[in-house]
């Protein structure tokens, strides 16, 4: 076999080399030296060769440099060529141009731009600050703070999303992980199926974040180019923390339950009752589209609302309802009618009422046939300002109509006569002071519920635009003794023919109402503001009474009386039924004065819980959904092609599980009053959705790896934050 | 001692068997939110690391390290691992001038190390049909020895009447061929077709030689493919010799900017 000279081993041939070679050529070889003999090339070397200075020993030759030292001082030239090449560039201004590994991401370089040049990098990096030479430095200042580098992102970022300060997953506090995963991983051995939520896997989590912080690079490379997308995660990435691991949204994606998520809404609509019956009566469409989408705005198809204002969707059948509930306007102020002889008689033959005659002697005859007349609800509230107001109240019966009293009994003689002095009281102080009395009793009112932060505004709001010449006109016409309120006296000579509220005050206002004995207010129909301050009062007083009711010292609305108010003053503002029946949508409202505020969805401020909360811009929940791509595909743009309506159920006291328990209780006459108390027999049922809930099925036939996407960025948010 | 072919399936096994490693480990960590980057960094800079042990063994004749054939195997096998893990770390697109300058030459001293591999593999086999073997430093001589027969032949022939052309022929067309190296344009693309036309125009010369001078015709016409044989196994150890030289030059300054890339990726992850 030949030799083979590409591979042949130097040394091993210079030691083989005869001294005349197989080509007749004589003398030395030795490669590995700096210089050859000047006489190489003629074929004319010694056999000694030069020295390693490159000296020929005979004198015979100039010895030259050898191949292999050219290659070496070539290769040497060539690298400190390159070193002095890179400490130019790092050296001028543009090293952080050169040096950069790639372009930021458009946001972060449009944020940059103004910055200085020099500055650039000292924006994002802790050691940008310093000169290239300060790099190389082991015992650098910013060494073994490189982890702190995040913190220059938290200094943008932690406005946006304050939660990333805990530096964990999720922004979540690990306790709280924790907890969400020993819940998942029981619900999960209990059903012996896929998880419902995929909860992290705290136990045997990855290296990072059980050992030390995340740090946003974890996530987030930049410069990775100006279109680069700093958000993408990778299904591998979110898989990892996780405890269930599946191979996409189709296969092992656990089952939507309950999605869209039920999110109760302080204002009540029954889409099912309105498309079946209200709809189809006025023979309308019942098109979602028309409530809640806005296609004037921007964007291909306008944007989706998942709550709509009164105005546009409401008013055109419900305004009348309103007007008509309000046509006889809403009591504010009423003298209730009194069995005036009967209870003269009884004060004339007891002696405990003898400074109560002068005060019925003068009440009008006009309300003094017989008993009849409830206290109305606002009348109520401002009667309930003070010590004896509430005790009055509370010696009433539950309806408050003084027709259910009894004057054949002492009790109710001492509370029919109290009400006529505490309504001549009230009119009274009113006519007298003017708005300064109503401000009066609603801050005395006020001072009641603490934890209401705007009593100032909110009590001028309530006082606001009463008239205090109407309760004058009042006082002179119903207690004609009254000195001030004689100050004006009525001309006479005119007898002008009595008006109906509505016909009287057909845009709103108030009035004396004659007839009634009574101060009107006519509203200006949906959300009049006086209205609806009146109405937030009663909720947070009839509150405010329910957790009375529940202390162990009851307070003095209540106090050893078994038939006083149940439900609170005014809550009489709260039914369904009053004037202007604003809680037949606004249920937030009567919901708050019965239960409390209960429920994420409702505000803290029961006077903001009159609009349906929006969703806060700031709110960042686990699943986001953007409805204006999908509604550009043909096959869903119909809304009702993923939100159905459920099929009505006819519901029953033991569907959702409550039973009345029947209850005696004795009275002062030693007889038994019968009280119903309605009690759960299961426990409170969750809130169901008017809306069958969809189904994974639903949403994977597009979103697939090859086709609409499946990664897990595309419908889940990694930063959360939950609603306050 | 393991043979040619059972090293090469095994340094193929191996090498591949380390790339799926590496691949594996660098998915598990990229996945984990771990910094895989500074993962297959490390193991590039310990691949380059240990593509210089090569040019060390060179060094080192004195010590029996085994045969250098042993250790160029082993440096083409880590080349190839070196170019798996280097596309694992930058990934594509590469951005950043200092970066497309890395990637660059890395890639150069991939393609240029490949393209050594395969001239080591098929000069080899090209010289052993063109003539007998010259060590590259010695052709000098050997050309001056060439030209030394030639001239001696054409003398010889130009003292008889019957060979007289021969010599004239050489003087006209054969002195420069014989006695200079041939031009860079062979050094790319060596052909045969100026042999062939010296050859040719040889043999065309017979008609005008007697016996004597046909003798010392075909003696020039041996002596002229020994010639240009001598021009092809120098055009190819030459060119094999300035792929190696790139391949060496260029790693050393690719060392210089790893460790420019390593320092800058240690200052500046932590964002």
């Amino acid at each position: 076999m030949e030799p083979n000279p590409g591979k042949m081993d130097s040394q091993k041939m210079s030691e083989e080399m005869p001294e005349t070679n197989s080509n007749g050529l004589r003398g030395y070889h030795r490669p590995g030296d700096h210089f050859k003999c000047g006489l190489t090339g003629l074929g004319a070397r010694c056999n000694v060769g030069p020295s390693s200075n490159g000296v020929c020993h005979s004198g015979r030759c100039e010895p030259t440099f050898r191949l292999g030292w050219w290659q070496r001082h070539i290769r040497g030239t060539v690298a400190l060529i390159g070193i002095c090449c890179i400490a130019i560039l790092i050296s001028t201004p543009w090293h952080r141009e050169f040096l950069a590994p790639g372009p930021l991401t458009q946001s972060h370089a449009q944020m940059l731009r103004g910055t200085e040049h020099q500055n650039r990098c000292a924006a994002c990096h802790a050691e940008g600050k310093f000169p290239a030479i300060a790099w190389l430095a082991p015992a650098h200042p910013v060494a073994g703070e490189l982890q702190k580098q995040q913190e220059l992102c938290l200094k943008c970022h932690l406005q946006e999303l304050p939660a990333l300060a805990n530096k964990s997953p999720h922004d979540l506090d690990l306790d709280k992980l924790d907890a969400i995963t020993k819940r998942i991983r029981s619900r999960r051995l209990e059903s012996n199926t896929h998880l419902v939520g995929v909860g992290l896997n705290t136990a045997s989590s990855p290296i990072h974040w059980r050992t030390h912080e995340l740090a946003c690079s974890d996530c987030h490379r930049e410069h990775q180019g100006t279109d680069h997308d700093l958000t993408k995660l990778t299904k591998a990435r979110c898989q990892s923390c996780h405890i269930e691991q599946f191979q996409g949204f189709e296969h092992g994606h656990p089952e939507f339950q309950n999605y869209p998520n039920i999110r109760d809404s302080a204002i009540s609509f029954d889409h099912l009752k309105h498309r079946d019956l209200h709809f189809t009566k006025e023979n309308k469409n019942f098109d979602c589209r028309s409530c809640h989408l806005q296609e004037e705005s921007q964007g291909a198809v306008g944007k989706v609302f998942r709550s709509v204002s009164f105005e546009a969707a409401c008013a055109s059948c419900h305004n009348k309802s309103i007007q008509s509930s309000l046509s006889e306007g809403i009591v504010v102020f009423q003298l209730p009618s009194l069995d005036k002889a009967k209870l003269l008689k009884s004060t004339q033959e007891t002696t405990r009422f003898a400074d109560s005659e002068s005060s019925l002697q003068d009440w009008p005859e006009a309300a003094s046939q017989m008993m009849d007349g409830t206290v109305p609800p606002i009348m109520q509230l401002l009667l309930s300002s003070d010590d004896e107001g509430k005790t009055l109240l509370a010696s009433l019966p539950a309806s408050t109509n003084v027709g259910e009293l009894d004057l054949n009994r002492t009790v109710d003689q001492v509370a029919a006569i109290q009400l006529a002095q505490a309504s001549k009281r009230l009119l009274k102080e009113i006519a007298d002071d003017g708005q300064k009395a109503i401000l009066r009793r609603v801050e005395s009112l006020l001072k009641n519920l603490p934890e209401h932060p705007i009593h100032s505004a909110w009590s001028i709001q309530l006082a606001e635009g009463i008239p205090p010449d109407v309760f004058r006109g009042a006082m002179r016409n119903w207690f004609p003794g009254n000195k001030a309120a004689n100050t004006n006296p009525e001309p006479t000579g005119w007898n002008p023919k009595p008006l109906k509220p509505i016909q009287h005050l057909s845009a709103g206002g108030w009035m004396l109402d004659e007839r009634r004995m009574a101060i009107v207010y006519i509203p200006k129909g949906h959300a009049d503001p006086w209205l609806t301050a009146w109405t937030t009062l009663a909720a947070q007083a009839s509150r405010r009474f329910k957790e009375s009711e529940t202390e162990e010292n009851r307070s003095s609305w209540i106090s050893g009386n078994e038939v006083g108010m149940r439900e609170g003053p005014g809550s009489g503002l709260l039914n369904t039924k009053s004037s202007g029946r604003c809680t037949e949508c606004h249920t937030a409202i009567s919901k708050i004065a019965s239960e409390g505020i209960k429920g994420e969805w409702l505000s803290n401020s029961i006077a903001n819980n009159w609009k349906s909360k929006p969703r806060s811009i700031a709110e960042r929940a686990a699943t986001r959904f953007n409805h204006g791509p999908h509604l550009l595909i043909s096959s869903i743009d119909d809304c009702a092609a993923c939100h159905r309506l459920n099929e009505p159920t006819k519901l029953t006291k033991e569907s959702i599980g409550l039973a009345l328990d029947k209850i005696s209780v004795p009275t002062d006459k030693g007889k038994q009053a019968t009280h119903f108390i309605s009690h759960r027999t299961e426990p409170e049922p969750s809130l169901t959705s008017e809306f069958a809930p969809m189904r994974k099925s639903n949403c994977s036939q597009c979103h697939r790896q090859n086709a609409a996407g499946d990664s897990c960025t595309q419908c889940h948010n990694y930063h959360l934050k939950p609603v306050e | 001692m393991m043979g040619l072919r059972t090293r090469r399936i095994f340094s193929i096994v191996f090498t591949s068997a380390a790339l799926l490693t590496a691949w594996e480990g660098n998915r598990w960590l990229d996945d984990h939110l771990e910094r895989s980057d500074f993962y297959t960094g490390y193991i590039l800079v310990v691949a380059v690391g240990m593509l210089f042990l090569l040019s060390i063994r060179k060094k080192l004749l004195v010590l029996n390290l085994g045969p250098v054939s042993g250790w160029l195997q082993a440096h083409q096998y880590i080349g190839v691992f070196a170019l798996g893990i280097f596309v694992m770390h930058c990934g594509w697109p590469i951005y950043g001038i200092m970066e497309t300058i890395l990637a660059s030459t890395f890639l150069f001293i991939s393609g240029s190390g490949l393209i050594t591999w395969y001239l080591n593999r098929t000069i080899p086999k090209k010289l052993r049909v063109a003539g007998k073997a010259h060590i590259l430093e010695e052709t000098p001589a050997i050309r001056n020895q060439l030209a030394q027969r030639a001239y001696a032949v054409a003398i010889t022939a130009a003292g008889r009447a019957e060979s007289a052309s021969l010599a004239e022929h050489y003087g006209n067309q054969l002195v420069a061929f014989f006695q200079q190296p041939r031009s860079l344009a062979y050094l790319l693309v060596p052909t045969g077709r100026i042999r062939r036309s010296h050859l040719d125009s040889l043999e065309r010369l017979d008609r005008y030689l007697g016996p004597n001078g046909r003798t010392a015709r075909q003696e020039m016409s041996q002596l002229v493919q020994e010639k240009d044989d001598l021009d092809f196994q120098e055009a190819m150890q030459k060119r094999l010799r300035i792929w190696k030289s790139l391949h060496t030059t260029m790693l050393w300054l690719f060392a210089i900017l790893v460790a420019i890339h390593v320092v800058l990726a240690h200052r500046f992850h932590g964002a």
